[in-house]
């Protein structure tokens, strides 16, 4: 953040999804005569055209910055000036930001784009684009934000656009349920935020980031920073989906699909690896936590893995593997590899935003069918869903030549490469990406080979979503080129070299494999996976490995012990504070109190029984009277 | 204008009069006439944030003599502390009145009981922020007790004897503390040589001794006098553990009498700690400021458990209230002046949310019939107005950024941890138990599907308009709290000033203060 340019741009680029939301929320309902009698066409291309708009702003930004600014600075107001507390928010578009505006914006308006024919048979739908765009205008103030402060605007901003699209068919007690867990989960983490900045201002006087990361440079390990670090990585479990927070993403599938393609998948749930990178030279000054950063991304990534193995339904399997490919980004936070983190971030919007939206397609000829053992054999009726879907799947599992292969393998290499990585956490992330493997094959297997299930007649989706997973489809296959390995060819890694203002390039010579070797195993890997996988799931859509599918299916047992020591004890302790401290002493506190003067009390009930007015009255004249002795007293 | 601020004190008060002298002809005029004057203090009291200047101490002040001999004045000025809570009362009063238009009781004659309450409690209201006299202050104060106390005891619910009866002992108690306090420091005055006077600017001159350790520090004359008048400021705002009268007075008072005891009369304790216990008390504040901090870090934790068992809408909202109000003694407590900018904008938020939240509670109990949370479910789909504004009310309750109960803890909650980082810790966990309240209570009432039969109709427009420009504050205030926080902070500052004088012991001889704490 060295020099930088004054513009107006990263300003438009957020305002437009905002006024979009406006069109949507107010203008559009009110001139309709309510939400109910708004029509899908018209708030769905509406939205779609602010977003695109936006999108081509974010290109424009991307190209100043290509044409050699810095960055592009937005100051926009002191928030809070009083006293020792200082708070100004300000836009700030640098080779970071600008990639995340980019993914947010394109991948949005895609989704955007998608959600006009997916959502055309829902009523009052404007309500829907208006929750999207008003996602899109809170993540990309989280992205495009200078401060911590800002980031917290949006990160909180997404929270609440996430559970209003949870929510978003409330007259289900279910939806209204998953909305409200994943609300609090992250609440849990966001008092890790609140913290956070409560002692790293405490510390610094500043939330800038500019200033922190000029502040700690050069600066000593010291307990506060681990501190203040361990409660941003907590903050982070929370929004990112990692242990011991990630409990709600999957429940977050009671949204409509596009919400899951777009929120829990490509962007929101992203914010967390964010903003380790934005952060990273602060992060770096706790190198015991970003090895315990490392070591919760590989465990995340393992227990997602496995529970996506059983899933029936659709998409829960795609949101289990939501929370091992941010565990995969985790990892290499952790090992400090944070291009690498940033890229996974890229080819993971790409593939996993495309499964969603296959998924989603999927579940439109389905006629809103989600159980994969209800399927089968739908390849011939949805020839284009197919294609794609086979596209996505083999960018997670990491074919050659697919975006998902670059990115995973880096990361693989990445755990051997850096310091704080090791072969055991090689090894662990290995099993994690073979897992990948096998639940992309059975997702493929149990939809759209195999016997058919399905009573009804699936027919393909129109263009209006064909089209937009087209270009995802393209973007998972070839968006890996960004990032080819520096061994094979001289100046390859285009994004780390685009990031390199940023984040320095670090590592990657001095590692015990050589990155082609950790790629030819990766894919080993791969195909052994997603051959076994074949085999298995051919024949009998469930899995069993020695009895620990039950430990699977059951999540591992996460929500019942929450229910066990958080949620049923914070009740009971809510319930003992009622009924033993405030019934039987506080409130008999007045009581025994009472009795002492109750005499007054039946004085004044005689009154109460009487004239009230007349009382009243009494009262004003004698106080009115008082005065007025006082006062002629006072001046004679 | 010199004259604003009485106008703005005494012109409900004399409304009130007029209205209880109303021939009975004329009785149906009583809510129009209430109204009426209300607004006309409304539009005076946004005059004059409007042209406060924040550099000038004591703004339009008013000062007439009342009782010489004891150097008691008519003494009313704006001043940065004050001018919040005076908008919020201004404002919220008239447009309370004007969202509860068709909730007043039919009967013409309860109608005119009601105007003539309200206004006399405006009066009060007004009277304690804008004195800037402790006397008169002291019977501004006072001046509210009787109306609130008819008004639940006539108009209340099934239990309201029971409440007022809490209600009536709890902060007739703390006013009778308050008044010996108000005594011994005329007694102080004398005992010192100086001429007696009760206005604040000269009792801040006032040296007080503070010594003592621990508990003993009680006993010495600023540690009484923080007693006697903390008696009276903690409970009416509550701090834990004197909030017993909260939960029955808010749960039976009528929807707008509740309003106004949370939104405002709440306010009169944290503003009386501001303006008077931290000037008058520095010493004791400052030593006490751990355990207060404490009790405010739990108060928050404590309402908060409690609301999430609730299972009536008002009880609920009740507790959130003494959380949501612990949050501004936090900030107080801190003695930082990022701290008490916080409690002092929390206190103009806190008026604003808690409005909302308990009209919106009257308007699903006038519907329903029912205040019990298992009574409602789904209304989302028939009252798409009031789910909305109940919603970012919600949210403001929850202090989601952007709105403006962020502001307040945000600032609180930073500030504080300077201070103390267990009870900002502590006082954190209201984030989480926050939400799960407040979710708890909107989901029950606006999500999920419609009891079989229940056909609610959506916010009338007088309501809906209410809740609109509530919901307005809600968000402009929390994306620009600067425009609220720049008249407050000199003031704030010169509190917070008082910290830096010379401490107790070169003060005062010992035999003085020996005399003192007989006296008292």
């Amino acid at each position: 953040m060295t020099t930088s340019t004054l513009s107006v741009l990263p300003l438009w680029i957020l305002l437009l999804p905002l006024f979009g939301f406006l069109f949507n929320a107010l203008a559009y309902p009110l001139a309709a005569g309510g939400t109910s009698k708004t029509h899908p066409g018209v708030a769905g291309s509406v939205a779609s055209l602010f977003m695109g708009a936006s999108f081509v702003l974010a290109l424009l930004g991307y190209g100043k910055i290509l044409g050699g600014a810095d960055a592009l600075h937005q100051p926009l107001y002191d928030w809070i000036h009083f006293g020792e507390l200082k708070f100004s928010l300000a836009l700030h578009l640098d080779p970071l930001s600008s990639m995340m505006t980019l993914i947010i914006t394109g991948i949005g308006s895609l989704i955007h784009i998608y959600s006009i024919a997916y959502m055309s048979h829902e009523k009052g739908v404007s309500r829907f684009f208006a929750y999207l765009n008003l996602f899109c205008f809170a993540m990309l103030f989280l992205v495009l934000s200078d401060s911590l402060l800002g980031v917290f605007f949006g990160w909180e901003g997404v929270g609440l656009c996430s559970y209003l699209l949870i929510s978003y068919w409330y007259s289900d007690e279910a939806n209204v349920q998953a909305a409200r867990k994943a609300f609090l989960a992250n609440r849990v983490g966001d008092l890790g935020f609140v913290l956070a900045m409560a002692l790293i201002y405490t510390q610094m006087g500043t939330l800038s980031f500019a200033e922190l990361i000029a502040g700690v440079s050069g600066a000593a390990v010291a307990p506060w920073l681990f501190g203040a670090a361990a409660l941003l990585f907590f903050a982070a479990t929370g929004k990112s989906a990692q242990l011991p927070l990630y409990v709600w993403l999957p429940d977050a599938m009671a949204g409509p699909t596009p919400v899951s393609a777009l929120i829990h998948a490509a962007t929101m749930v992203t914010a967390g690896v964010y903003l380790f990178v934005r952060m990273h030279v602060f992060f770096e000054l706790a190198p015991a936590l970003m090895s315990f950063v490392a070591w919760i991304g590989v465990v995340t990534a393992l227990l997602g893995g496995t529970i996506a193995l059983v899933q029936t339904d659709i998409k829960k399997l795609l949101a289990y593997s939501t929370v091992s490919q941010l565990g995969f980004m985790f990892i290499a936070v952790g090992v400090g590899a944070y291009q690498t983190a940033m890229f996974h971030l890229m080819t993971h919007a790409f593939f996993k935003a495309l499964l969603f939206l296959g998924a989603g397609s999927v579940i439109h000829a389905c006629d809103g069918e989600q159980d994969m053992r209800k399927m089968g054999g739908l390849a011939k009726a949805l020839p284009w869903t197919h294609l794609f879907m086979l596209v996505g799947s083999a960018a997670i599992a990491g074919l050659p030549v697919f975006s998902g292969f670059f990115s995973k393998d880096e990361i693989l290499y990445m755990t051997l490469a850096q310091g704080r990585g090791n072969f055991l956490l090689f090894g662990l992330a290995c099993v994690a990406a073979f897992l990948t493997a096998l639940y992309a094959i059975r997702l493929l297997t149990l939809t759209f080979w195999g016997p058919s299930h399905f009573k009804g007649h699936p027919h393909e989706s129109p263009l209006l979503m064909t089209g937009p997973l087209f270009v995802l489809a393209v973007l998972a296959t070839f968006g890996g080129f960004l990032g080819i390995p520096h061994e094979w060819a001289h100046d390859a890694h285009q994004l780390s070299l685009w990031l390199s203002p940023v984040v320095a390039v670090t590592g990657g010579h001095e590692a015990a494999l050589s990155e082609a070797l950790v790629s030819g195993f990766a894919v080993l890997i791969s195909v052994i996976g997603l051959g076994l996988g074949y085999a298995i799931f051919r024949k009998n859509p469930d899995l069993k490995v020695l009895g620990l599918e039950k430990l699977w299916a059951a999540k591992y047992y996460l929500d019942e012990i929450y229910q066990a020591v958080l949620v049923r004890p914070l009740h009971a302790l809510g319930a003992l504070v009622e009924r033993g401290l405030e019934q039987g002493f506080m409130f008999r506190l007045g009581d025994w109190m009472g009795t002492g003067v109750q005499w007054s009390g039946d004085r004044l009930r005689a009154i109460q029984n009487g004239d009230l007015q007349a009382f009243t009255l009494l009262l004003v004249t004698g106080l009115v009277l008082v005065l007025g002795i006082l006062w002629t007293w006072a001046h004679i | 204008m010199n004259s604003l601020l009485t106008y703005i004190a005494l012109l409900p008060l004399a409304t009130a009069v007029l209205i209880l002298l109303l021939p009975s002809a004329l009785t149906s005029i009583s809510k129009a006439l209430a109204l009426f004057a209300s607004a006309l203090v409304g539009v005076l009291s946004l005059y004059l944030w409007l042209h406060f200047d924040p550099q000038h101490a004591l703004a339009f002040a008013v000062k007439a003599p009342w009782l010489p001999a004891l150097g008691i004045n008519f003494e009313l000025a704006a001043d940065g502390l004050n001018l919040p809570l005076v908008l919020l009362t201004g404002l919220l009063t008239p447009l309370a009145i004007l969202g509860f238009w068709n909730h007043f009781p039919e009967d013409l004659k309860a109608q005119k009981h009601w105007a003539a309450l309200l206004l006399l409690m405006e009066s009060g209201a007004l009277g304690t922020f804008l004195s800037q006299d402790l006397v008169l202050f002291y019977a501004s104060w006072e001046l509210i007790l009787v109306p609130a106390y008819l008004l639940i005891g006539i108009y209340g619910g099934e239990q309201r004897r029971a409440a007022t009866l809490q209600f009536f002992f709890y902060t007739f108690a703390g006013s009778l503390f308050m008044l010996v306090g108000i005594a011994s420091l005329f007694y102080l005055q004398t005992a010192a040589g100086a001429e007696p006077s009760s206005s604040f600017v000269a009792l801040q001159k006032l040296k007080i001794a503070f010594d003592g350790e621990g508990l003993a520090s009680l006993a010495s004359a600023q540690g009484l006098l923080f007693l006697a008048f903390g008696a009276a400021f903690f409970v009416k705002a509550p701090l834990l553990p004197l909030h017993a009268w909260l939960p029955a007075t808010y749960r039976q008072a009528p929807g707008i009498v509740t309003l106004y005891l949370a939104a405002i009369l709440s306010k009169m304790g944290t503003y009386g700690i501001l303006k008077v216990l931290i000037p008058l008390c520095p010493q004791a504040v400052q030593a006490y400021s751990p355990v207060l901090m404490g009790l405010a870090a739990l108060g928050i934790v404590y309402g908060a458990l409690l609301a999430i068992v609730q299972t009536d809408l008002k009880s609920l909202i009740a507790y959130s209230s003494l959380s949501h109000v612990s949050y501004v003694l936090l900030g107080l407590f801190s003695l930082t002046e990022g701290g008490m900018g916080g409690a002092l904008i929390q206190m103009l938020n806190h008026g604003i949310i808690i409005a909302g939240l308990f009209f919106v509670a009257s308007i699903l109990e006038q519907r329903r019939g029912s205040l019990l949370l298992k009574d409602f479910g789904g209304w989302s789909q028939a009252t798409p107005v009031l789910a909305v504004c109940f919603f970012i009310l919600t949210l403001g309750a929850v202090a989601l950024p952007g709105t403006n109960g962020f502001v307040g803890e945000f600032m609180i909650l930073v500030a504080s941890f300077k201070a103390s980082v267990g009870a900002t810790v502590l006082a954190g966990l209201g984030v989480i138990l926050g939400a799960v309240y407040m979710l708890q209570l909107y989901q029950k009432t606006m999500f999920g599907p419609l009891k079989e039969g229940d056909k609610p109709s959506d916010a009338s427009f007088l309501e809906a308009s209410f809740l609109t420009l509530l919901v307005a504050a809600v968000i402009g205030i929390g994306v620009a709290p600067q425009s609220f926080l720049e008249r407050s902070q000199e003031a704030v500052h010169a509190v917070r000033s008082r910290f830096a004088e010379p401490t107790s012991a070169a003060w005062n001889t010992h035999s003085d203060q020996a005399v003192v704490s007989k006296g008292v």
